[in-house]
């Protein structure tokens, strides 16, 4: 049986994408802005649909492959916002002259990919929504075609790649096992069947390897500096903020819906991972020139802090994990945008060089690239505060976990160190900057999309009460699965 | 009826409006220090309605976060009032010094000054541990970019020492905050009231690292020189006449009453750094060749003199270290504007270059040394008053502890003599005869002008802070004086 009410957000996002992809078919260059208008309109629409099912009790629809609860809403409605934000970010750039349409159907194929992702209750399912949105994801980082952009593509498309197929292994090794693919069969054939058996030991292990390739942990985090680097910098922002949401929802579901039993196998590893993502994360960060790799090193280290929230789990670890991914998307799209800006202002990339001084000539953009960086660092009254302040709490309240809240503690210390490069720089007197060119097409709408992630930042910073209530009904939906 | 809640919000809601719209200098200068004046008047006025004996006034307590049982819970005892006021004081001083400068994109500056102000505000009013961290933490980034972008040639070394250290002291004061939050009994409460008591040996020593970073306290004092030496004269004036005194506030009105058991039993350790930065901090500042350089190190050895009265654990100690705060705040807060003045003038501010500056110049020569006689605690004056109470206080502890803090203050009268002597007399520098304009006159001294007279009023009425301060660092310190009483 197919609850078609609970699939109408995911119904709507495939059709809206299939539609954008005739649009660019038959009407070439000319169907730009028609493709971005039914873009946006397709993730109100998602985002709408999503809300007003936020109340209805969590249904397993489609022969129990998919589950629609308030995890999944949350993540219909972030990636929608993401989507229509990234959308927007794009708007003015010259690359899209004559592929407009295009360049929104594959972000709407991704979207329609993740928000399957968030909701897969099965391996199958998770597998052929995940290789939707990656395959989409890889084409738009060599969108751009040039030297950097397509080496982005093609590392992400490698690794990428590799990391999906280890997650296969894994998922089939455990089928080996259990005879099933379903999230709930698999938990129970390993709860009967004994967790000793090496089959069963090396699916998970995979299965653990795939995630952390998705979710961009230290050791498995390569690609990452690579393809944002080298991505167009709106995708950059939208895989730094959706594709990361969606990444550790899954995470959460495979780890707690399927594997509880294996949780002494993974839980020492994600341990591990979690130390050594946000300490090597904030290390690397602090050493990098290229303002859109140091991010990147950054939202790498962001993993390390949300890994401490998968691993405390329950009630708490979960909302704490929620709203941390929530709260850090619009720092991450903002970010981008502000580079993104920077980039059609000076021609070139962002260097630490290139930023000095820059944050007088545009105090907007400026004043918004340093809140968005405090908030990474997580300093009171931005969203990434209260994101931090849950994961933290969250491990002390477990109380085993007190130690892990304390090394990212410290190695939140040694990350304030790129983050002062890049203010020091931004507003740095003894430099003049070079002469700007004059406003360039799309200024206006990568203006929007600063205002409106810092106006997020500091509403979820300021008052967050909302949020985690939502970011708690969800989490509880969750816990309660398993 | 005003409350704390609208003085905080005023000067953050203005900063970063200033720091936002490009407003021309001079209309940039007198706004905000019409916003800090208007601040100044509103605290006067608490000063004036405020009842002794009637605990937090002025105060807001209202639901801020319900799902984590954080409130906007604010409100000023007799401490947090008469840190409140000197904070008003120094700030608008601050931004009229500024003014006179001259500073270039002054809107940003002073914005960021008024917003420095509001999370300082919010520091010495905070009854809710959640909101304190929000001020403690917030205070730190207007102050970090004012360092950063209107320093000194030096100013990137200092930055990251200053963000080193103090974010240091603070991340790991997050962590024990959230265990004395989420483990309240009953569900989760950040008010500080219901923490008292309850935290570990753990949450006490975080809690006192991050303060004694702030304040600060040897040997956490590496990032003090750098910051001091690099910051603008009036960001160095907030630095050390008020942002080190909330790392002081906190040791009282944080750190003791909410752990009295570990208060009592560590005071040891706390008295004895408090010593030795007392001694060290004045020995150093006798053999610094600038000005800056002095006033800087006696900072250290008066806040260190400020912990070792909170650590005495009794009714003089704290009301003589709430007092010694507020007249420290006002001296080095003037010391470091006179020093700026100098250094802007005379093109530096070493000892070598200066001297023989009373030589005609009658204005100049009087503040600096009803200063630096202030400074000194000369018997009268209200520094005398406060390290009186302090001495006190020791030597009812101890007497070798009242006589070798009595040589700190033996020592630090030799340093400031020196000072006065080495700015004021001696051998005229070569750069003293550029001087332009040759007397301290025009805005520089309206700026400076207040802190002294503040200085001379308290000298004279020196009942009035205490009386209001009394009952309030009375009560931080009675449980923690009661654990002394019962180890013995």
């Amino acid at each position: 049986m197919i609850d078609w009410w609970a699939v109408s957000p995911d119904i709507a996002m495939g059709v809206g994408a299939a539609v954008t992809l005739l649009i660019a078919a038959f009407l070439r260059g000319r169907g730009r802005g028609i493709g971005f208008v039914v873009g946006l309109a397709t993730a109100g629409l998602v985002a709408g649909l999503a809300i007003a099912q936020w109340g209805d009790a969590p249904v397993s629809t489609i022969a129990d492959t998919m589950v629609v609860d308030q995890v999944t809403q949350i993540s219909r409605i972030a990636v929608s916002a993401c989507l229509a934000l990234t959308l927007i970010a794009a708007f003015g750039w010259s690359r899209l002259r004559d592929s407009g349409a295009e360049f929104a159907a594959l972000l709407m194929f991704a979207a329609a990919g993740m928000n399957l992702v968030a909701a897969a209750s099965s391996f199958m399912t998770l597998f052929v929504a995940l290789e939707l949105f990656s395959i989409s994801l890889y084409a738009l980082s060599g969108f751009a075609r040039d030297r950097w952009s397509l080496e982005a593509g093609f590392k992400y498309l490698v690794l990428g790649t590799i990391g999906s197929v280890i997650l296969v292994y894994g998922a089939a090794f455990l089928y080996g096992a259990t005879g099933s693919f379903q999230f709930a069969e698999v938990a129970a054939g390993l709860e009967g069947s004994g967790t000793g058996d090496l089959l069963v030991v090396a699916g998970g292990v995979l299965v653990l390897v795939g995630l952390a390739f998705k979710v961009g942990a230290v050791p498995f985090h390569m690609w990452v500096p690579d393809v944002y680097e080298g991505a167009p910098t709106p995708i950059t922002g939208f895989m730094a903020a959706g594709t990361k949401i969606v990444a550790f929802i899954m995470m959460a579901r495979v780890l707690y819906e399927a594997l509880p039993a294996l949780r002494d196998t993974w839980e020492p590893a994600l341990v591990a991972m979690a130390v050594a993502t946000m300490v090597l994360a904030a290390i690397a960060a602090l050493v990098q020139t290229n303002v859109k790799r140091m991010l990147a090193y950054a939202l790498v280290g962001s993993s390390g802090y949300a890994l401490i929230a998968v691993i405390v789990g329950g009630e708490q670890g979960l909302r704490a994990l929620l709203f941390y991914l929530v709260a850090a998307a619009p720092l991450a799209l903002g970010a981008f945008a502000v580079i993104a800006l920077h980039e059609r202002d000076t021609g070139g990339p962002a260097t630490l060089d290139s930023l000095r001084a820059w944050g007088f000539d545009r105090p907007l953009a400026g004043l918004a690239l340093t809140v968005f960086l405090l908030g990474f660092a997580g300093f009171p009254l931005t969203s990434g505060f209260i994101g931090k302040f849950l994961v933290f709490g969250s491990a002390v309240q477990s109380d085993q976990w007190t130690w892990l809240a304390v090394v990212g503690a410290i190695s939140s210390v040694i990350g304030l160190g790129y983050l002062l490069r890049v203010i020091g720089a931004l507003y740095d007197r003894s430099a003049r900057s070079g002469v700007l060119l004059p406003a360039a097409p799309g200024f206006g709408s990568l203006n929007l999309v600063i205002v409106i992630c810092l106006a997020l930042v500091i509403a979820l910073g300021v008052a967050p009460g909302l949020g985690i209530d939502w970011a708690g009904e969800a989490a509880r939906s969750l816990a309660a699965g398993r | 009826m005003i409350t704390v809640t609208t003085l905080i919000a005023v000067p953050l809601a203005a900063g970063i409006v200033l720091l936002l719209v490009p407003f021309a200098r001079r209309l940039a200068g007198y706004l905000s220090l019409l916003v800090a004046l208007a601040a100044l008047g509103a605290v006067i006025g608490f000063v004036y309605r405020f009842e002794p004996m009637g605990g937090y006034q002025f105060g807001d307590d209202a639901e801020w976060i319900p799902q984590l049982g954080i409130r906007w819970t604010v409100g000023l005892d007799g401490v947090g009032l008469a840190m409140t006021a000197v904070t008003a004081l120094v700030v608008a001083c601050a931004i009229g010094y500024g003014m006179w400068a001259g500073r270039d994109r002054s809107h940003a500056a002073f914005g960021l000054l008024l917003i420095t102000e509001a999370f300082l505000f919010l520091v010495f009013a905070a009854r809710d541990l959640f909101v304190f961290y929000v001020g403690f933490e917030g205070m730190l980034i207007p102050l970090l970019v004012l360092l950063a972008v209107w320093g000194g040639a030096d100013r990137r070394r200092a930055m990251v020492q200053v963000i080193a250290y103090t974010a240091f002291g603070t991340l790991l004061m997050l962590v024990a905050i959230l265990w004395l939050g989420l483990t309240a009994p009953g569900g989760p409460d950040f008010s500080m009231a219901s923490a008292v008591g309850r935290g570990g040996d753990l949450a006490f020593w975080a809690f006192a690292l991050a303060f004694a970073i702030k304040s600060p306290l040897l040997p956490f004092h590496g990032w003090v020189m750098p910051a001091y030496r690099q910051s603008s004269p009036e960001v160095a004036a907030v630095l050390s006449g008020v942002a080190s005194k909330a790392g002081g506030y906190a040791f009282l009105a944080v750190l003791v009453p909410l752990f009295p058991a570990q208060a009592a039993e560590y005071a040891w350790l706390f008295i004895a750094l408090g010593l030795a930065g007392f001694l060290w901090g004045a020995l150093l500042a006798f053999r610094q060749p600038d000005g800056r350089g002095v006033i800087a190190y006696s900072s250290i050895a008066q806040m260190s003199f400020v912990v070792l009265g909170i650590f005495l654990l009794n009714a003089q100690g704290a009301t003589g270290a709430t007092f010694q705060m507020v007249n420290h705040a006002l001296v080095s807060a003037a010391l470091f504007l006179l020093a700026g003045w100098l250094e802007t003038q005379a093109g530096s501010g070493d000892f070598r270059h200066l001297g023989g500056l009373a030589r005609s110049r009658p204005v100049l020569a009087t503040v600096a040394l009803v200063l630096g006689m202030a400074a000194l605690a000369v018997p009268g004056s209200s520094v005398f008053a406060s390290e009186f109470l302090i001495l006190l206080a020791a030597f009812a502890d101890a007497w070798w502890l009242g006589a070798l803090a009595s040589l700190g203050i033996v020592l630090a009268a030799m340093y400031m003599l020196r000072w006065i002597s080495a700015v004021l007399h001696e051998r005229e520098g070569d750069l003293v005869g550029q001087l332009r304009p040759p007397d301290l006159r025009s805005g520089a001294l309206l700026c400076i002008l207040p802190l002294a007279l503040a200085l001379i009023g308290l000298s004279l009425a020196p009942a009035q802070l205490t009386e209001r301060v009394e009952d309030a660092s009375t009560a931080m310190i009675a449980a923690a004086f009661q654990d002394t009483g019962a180890d013995e």
